[in-house]
């Protein structure tokens, strides 16, 4: 069953300037994918192509100026936008769950350890304090922290950057969600450390058969640890599809440029071109959002491109079908 | 664009601004033109009208000397910008570049000022001004200088917080790495947009200048009767209250709390607006 | 910590010079005009003044080790036991209204906070900054307008406690404190009545600061990384204000304990109104008639109180805190 099928979501932030006159940022023009059980999905892009905000707009997190302007989200065969408040924060929580990016910020900085997972299990369920303790020692055990017992009566202060990393995914997994988004989970955490954290990551989302969504603009840590990819960009999906055959044949010139920007590759042949700046989110370009940047652009792109599907594979482009010379 | 859409867009952003703004203007409008609208010279006694009600001849009533209570009103607001706009002078002259160099280059200068500030934290201001008043005679200019100089440490405070942002700021960074010397980076670099944060505290103080003079007055220090001060005139409206003669009293107070009212919904609207600009335009 | 000696001793070192800087002269009030030049020399001798300022500040700080505070040169009463007999009055009125302003005002910031902009917070918003701008003196001379002469609700305002009735014995200063233990039901009874307007204005300005920083520091909280977490895991609305309060209380009391020792000072007018009788008007007086000795007094001990309020808001704000923890 599809898990999370998210069809056309648009998100804008209306403000007005100093001259009193509305001025709207379309950061999510029409975003379209979808999770499947037990399947690890990659969100990549640049920073500001929209990967969080489509995680908080999941979560139903969105604050005025941004506000929903389209789209569907199902969720568990459910749609999420109707759902009343109390509904929502429920799904919030113990159905669908969010790691967030940095580790110890994000933490209630005046209670323990411990005391926050109780909580986390008490908002959702009926359970008894030493129940919800006893499972709170039995996940930071899961999460590979040493000590569990004695962790538990820690302050979050008292945490290295990797553990308190894992004490947000015990946090994440204890209500065992159905879908768990990882908010850029590496920022802030040493190449070692990060390679540990998405490992046991990894090793639950397995274990307890969920699904997970990394939102990252590490290219190798999606090649690692995704099942498929989807590519961002300014506010749409450009190209999404099964880990490998993307990273074996990109079908939009974005994602080509962006593998062809990793080291590996660049050690192979040499600097391409990523090029350009983030597109203007208040002066979209006219058809193809990548126009502008685009090696292969030509007069057709001033027209909306077609999504093109190669089986699971697709891509949001008129030149999706053309393949790349080697 | 029409020369009311800035206004316009500016009331919309910042209603509070443009509150603060109005009622600001309105009464230095009233200080500058006191002469025209008031209805009678304020100093002038009318030995046979002593405490009239309000109405009639006199709109606000009259005071214990006879003197009509809205040509002192009116007359007062002088003495309120008069010391807070000269006193406002004096916070920034001092605060501004106090709070520069001790946000910048720290050190010696740094130390001093926090352990002022630390001293006045402990200590009310309005008892140390009442006392340096006391000693020094009370005048005017003792008031205006007073108050200048016990404000503009908590102004340079704000700009010093400023400037410590600023400082570790990429664009300050970028000044010191291409080689500007400190005094350079101070004052082109830093200053205008330290003093852009800090504008907004301006009102504030200025509200607050307003309202020390006047409960200096009050006491008993500082300005004094028959000069039409408003805290002076609260002073001598309070002997009468008990037995009625409400009005030489309450019309001052009414107009004190309207201009200081004004200045803090200025600074509070000043603050609104500036900083979600600020964070638009990216530090 | 160590930081306050220092501050307390440079406060009374200032205040000392300040003083005796002044155009005051006490020793011609202490004269009188007709004395000639010999009783001027007298009595500056036996004040001190005819020694080194230095010189006088040492003796003066030597004496206070002792507990001698000096004499007031009003009527000559020692300093020190008048100190003790103001103290619980002011202390009384200080309590009560920053006690209420704190219960009425940290909730009332917090509520505020959680929805910016919105109807409550601008009503509020702009309730506060009014009573912010009103001066206190004012506001007690309106209240005893209001509801002594026109409603005749409240009794005149002559002091804590009404003349017609019997005072109780001075147990711990306070009027009403002391009726309610020896029993004196009808000078409690009066001595409430007493307390309810000056309170009732203190309150009012005391809130205005507490409910405008309150929001200021729960905006804050609420915009920090955890509190998106908690949003983010659901949590409900009840949860999320039990959070919000318990991470704004550190800075709130901290803010508490700064706006303590402003509101000292402003008792002393309100005590003025009032004819309240404690250490506020009693330090005004003294400021206004140049009598050193008493002015130090006054000063010390707001000095002092201010130290003490500080080191109880570190106390309690350690307690809160987990040690070690670093705030941002």
């Amino acid at each position: 069953m599809t898990l999370l099928q998210v069809d056309d979501l648009q998100v804008h932030f209306a403000t007005r300037g100093m001259d009193n006159r509305l001025r709207v940022a379309r950061a999510l023009n029409g975003v379209s994918f979808q999770v499947e059980e037990g399947e690890v999905l990659g969100l990549v892009g640049e920073t500001g192509a929209g990967k969080s905000l489509t995680a908080l707009a999941l979560l139903g997190l969105l604050q005025p100026p941004a506000v929903v302007a389209g789209g569907r989200i199902r969720f568990e065969g459910r749609e999420l936008a109707p759902l009343a408040s109390g509904a929502r924060d429920h799904v919030r929580g113990t159905r669908l769950t969010m790691i967030p990016q940095s580790p110890h910020t994000s933490l209630d900085p005046l209670t323990r350890i411990g005391d926050q997972l109780v909580r986390m299990q008490r908002e959702h369920r009926a359970v008894s304090k030493a129940d919800a303790w006893k499972r709170a020692a039995q996940m930071l055990e899961e999460v590979r922290i040493p000590a569990a017992s004695e962790r538990l009566r820690a302050w979050p202060h008292e945490l290295s950057g990797g553990m308190a990393q894992r004490v947000l995914i015990a946090m994440a997994l204890v209500n065992q969600p159905r879908l768990v988004i990882a908010d850029e989970p590496t920022t802030g955490l040493d190449v070692t450390v990060q390679a540990e954290v998405l490992d046991t990551l990894r090793e639950l989302v397995r274990a307890h058969r969920m699904s997970a969504i990394i939102i990252t603009h590490d290219l190798g840590i999606v090649a690692h640890y995704c099942d498929r990819l989807a590519v961002m960009f300014a506010g749409v999906i450009v190209e999404q599809g099964a880990t490998r055959a993307v990273f074996r044949e990109q079908r939009h010139p974005y994602t080509r440029a962006l593998i062809a920007s990793t080291p590996k590759r660049i050690a192979e042949r040499g600097f391409g071109e990523l090029g350009g700046t983030p597109p203007d989110l208040y002066a979209l370009p006219e058809g193809c959002l990548y126009r502008e940047r685009c090696f292969r652009a030509a007069d057709i792109c001033l027209q909306p491109p077609p999504n093109v599907s190669f089986g699971n594979h697709t891509a949001l482009c008129h030149f999706a079908a053309e393949l790349p010379a080697p | 664009m029409s020369a009311l859409a800035l206004p316009l867009g500016i009331t919309r952003r910042s209603p509070t601004f443009a509150v603060g703004a109005s009622i600001v203007l309105l009464l230095l409008l009233a200080a500058v033109f006191a002469d025209v609208i008031s209805p009678y010279n304020p100093t002038q006694a009318f030995p046979y009208e002593v405490l009239r009600a309000p109405g009639g001849k006199f709109l606000l009533g009259t005071d214990g000397n006879g003197m009509d209570v809205l040509s002192r009103v009116i007359h007062g607001t002088r003495y309120a910008f008069g010391i807070a706009v000269p006193a406002g002078l004096i916070m920034v002259l001092i605060g501004v570049p106090l709070g520069v160099i001790a946000g910048y280059k720290g050190g010696v200068i740094d130390e001093v000022l926090l352990r002022v500030l630390d001293v006045l934290r402990a200590f009310p201001s309005i008892i140390l001004a009442l006392a340096v008043v006391a000693a020094t005679g009370s005048s005017l200019v003792n008031v205006v200088l007073v108050i200048g100089f016990l404000d503009s440490p908590i102004f340079a405070r704000v700009v010093r917080a400023e400037v410590l942002a600023l400082r570790e700021s990429t664009f300050v960074r970028a000044a010191v790495a291409v080689g500007n010397p400190p005094w350079r980076v101070m004052l082109v670099h830093i200053f205008p947009n330290a003093i852009l944060g800090a504008t907004a505290q301006l009102p504030i103080r200025m509200a607050w200048a307003v309202r020390i003079s006047a409960t200096l007055a009050f006491i008993g220090v500082g300005v004094q009767a028959p000069a039409p001060e408003w805290g002076a005139m609260i002073r001598q409206g309070a002997e009468y209250v008990i037995s009625g003669e409400w009005w030489v009293a309450t019309f001052p107070g009414l107009a004190l709390i309207g201009l200081v009212l004004g200045f803090n919904l200025l600074g509070d609207g000043l603050t609104d607006l500036l900083d979600p600009r600020r964070k638009a335009t990216g530090k | 910590m160590a930081v306050a000696v220092p501050v307390v001793l440079g406060i009374v070192f200032l205040t000392f010079m300040l003083i005796r800087i002044g155009h005051q002269d006490p020793v011609a009030m202490l004269a009188g005009p007709l004395a000639d030049a010999s009783t001027y020399a007298m009595i500056r001798k036996e004040l001190d003044l005819d020694r080194p300022l230095l010189q006088q500040f040492i003796t003066y700080v030597a004496h206070l080790a002792h507990g001698d505070l000096g004499r007031s040169w009003q009527g000559g009463a020692p300093v020190l036991p008048d100190i003790i007999t103001h103290f619980p009055v002011t202390l009384e009125l200080v309590v009560l209204a920053v006690g209420l302003a704190a219960l009425v005002g940290i909730p009332v910031g917090i509520r505020a906070a959680m929805h910016p902009n919105g109807r409550f917070d601008q009503v509020t918003r702009f309730g506060a900054l009014t009573a912010f701008s009103i001066p206190t003196y004012w506001m007690g001379l309106m209240a005893i307008l209001v509801f002594f002469y026109f409603l005749r609700w409240a009794p005149p305002p002559m002091g804590r406690v009404s003349l017609e009735v019997v005072p109780p014995p001075v147990l711990t200063g306070s009027v009403l404190i002391d009726s309610l233990i020896s029993g004196n039901w009808a000078a409690a009874r009066s001595a409430a009545a007493q307390l309810v307007l000056p309170v009732g204005c203190f309150t009012l300005l005391a809130m205005a600061p507490i409910i405008k920083q309150t929001r200021a520091i729960a905006i804050e909280v609420f915009g920090s990384d955890y509190m998106r977490f908690a949003r983010a895991s659901g949590f409900s609305r009840k949860t999320l204000r039990r959070m919000a309060l318990r991470n704004s209380l550190p800075p709130v009391l901290t803010f508490l304990g700064t706006e303590l020792t402003s509101l000292l000072a402003a008792a002393s007018l309100i005590e003025y109104i009032f004819s309240w009788g404690g250490l506020g008007q009693w330090g005004l007086n003294a400021i206004l008639q140049g009598d050193f000795a008493v002015v130090q007094g006054y000063v010390l001990t707001l000095a002092l109180s201010a130290v003490v309020v500080f080191l109880v808001v570190d106390l309690a704000v350690l307690v809160l805190e987990p040690r070690g923890h670093r705030r941002s």
